[in-house]
């Protein structure tokens, strides 16, 4: 108590801090990404109550520009496609840092158990 | 001596959750104030709708711009409004559907602002819980000590 940890110590606890930083980071991208595909379905239902001569408009910018029912949908089938593989990538890098993480956590309790078996 | 082992591990165990839930408490705050500014942009919506309803058509009205400027314009329809329904997409619909639509909003809003309340309650209530915990503990420490420092 109250030595300098050894190097090999710092070492894996430095890489431990580097993974959970690199997991925190890909869960919450994926996190956005699914709020946006909620926003999708959302707006696909409610497009899916309406007949093709509704009125509807798309956001470009700050403007509105008119469009059809037909095209919006189109173009939300394709923004959800695009989403939903972009998920899939995150959640295996979230899976392969979780298993980083726990390769890594094991590591610094042998060395740990090691360094206290060591007189 | 195991039953030291036992009071550090549990020692542990609610510091490390103390600081979980401060962290889960701080979460619930920000997503309450989301969920307030959600409601209060929904209700001025609502609000405005009923006023442009009860206007003539053809009344003079200011358009905010920002930076409390206006520009003068007039209501050339007032029955049908654009209501934004999330990814980029908006919709015309009548002013009557467009102020049900904030009400069921609302409605759904306030049920999610109740149900993270409820959470932030639980969650300051058992934080509230470790902290009396923690300090039984160190107090306990403090008694134990405190004969062994006397001669």
């Amino acid at each position: 108590m109250g030595e300098t940890i050894p190097p090999a110590l710092q070492e894996e606890i430095a890489r431990i801090q580097q993974i959970q930083q690199t997991l925190q980071a890909v869960s919450l991208q994926r996190q956005q990404l699914e709020l946006e595909l909620m926003g999708i379905d959302r707006a696909v239902s409610e497009l899916d109550r309406l007949t093709d001569d509704a009125i509807v408009y798309k956001s470009v910018g700050s403007l509105l520009i008119r469009s059809t029912r037909q095209t919006l949908l189109q173009e939300l089938r394709e923004r959800k496609e695009l989403l939903n593989m972009r998920v899939a990538t995150l959640t295996r890098q979230e899976e392969r840092a979780r298993e980083r993480l726990k390769d890594s956590q094991q590591r610094l309790q042998e060395k740990l158990r090691l360094s206290n078996i060591a007189p | 001596m195991k039953a030291q082992d036992k009071e550090e591990e549990e020692l542990r165990r609610l510091l490390i959750e103390s600081e979980i839930l401060e962290g889960t408490l701080t979460t619930l705050r920000q997503r309450l104030s989301l969920i307030e500014a959600s409601i209060t942009e929904s209700r001025m919506a609502a609000e405005t709708l009923q006023g442009v309803k009860s206007e003539k058509r053809g009344a003079e009205i200011l358009v905010p711009i920002g930076g409390g400027s206006f520009v003068k314009a007039r209501i050339e329809d007032n029955e049908r409004v654009i209501v934004g329904i999330g990814a980029d997409v908006s919709v015309e619909k009548t002013i009557d559907e467009a102020i049900k639509d904030f009400e069921e909003r609302l409605g759904d809003l306030e049920k999610t602002r109740q149900s993270v309340e409820q959470q932030f309650l639980q969650v300051s209530q058992r934080l509230e819980a470790d902290r009396e915990r923690l300090s039984e503990i160190l107090k306990a420490r403090e008694g134990e000590t405190r004969p062994v420092r006397t001669p």
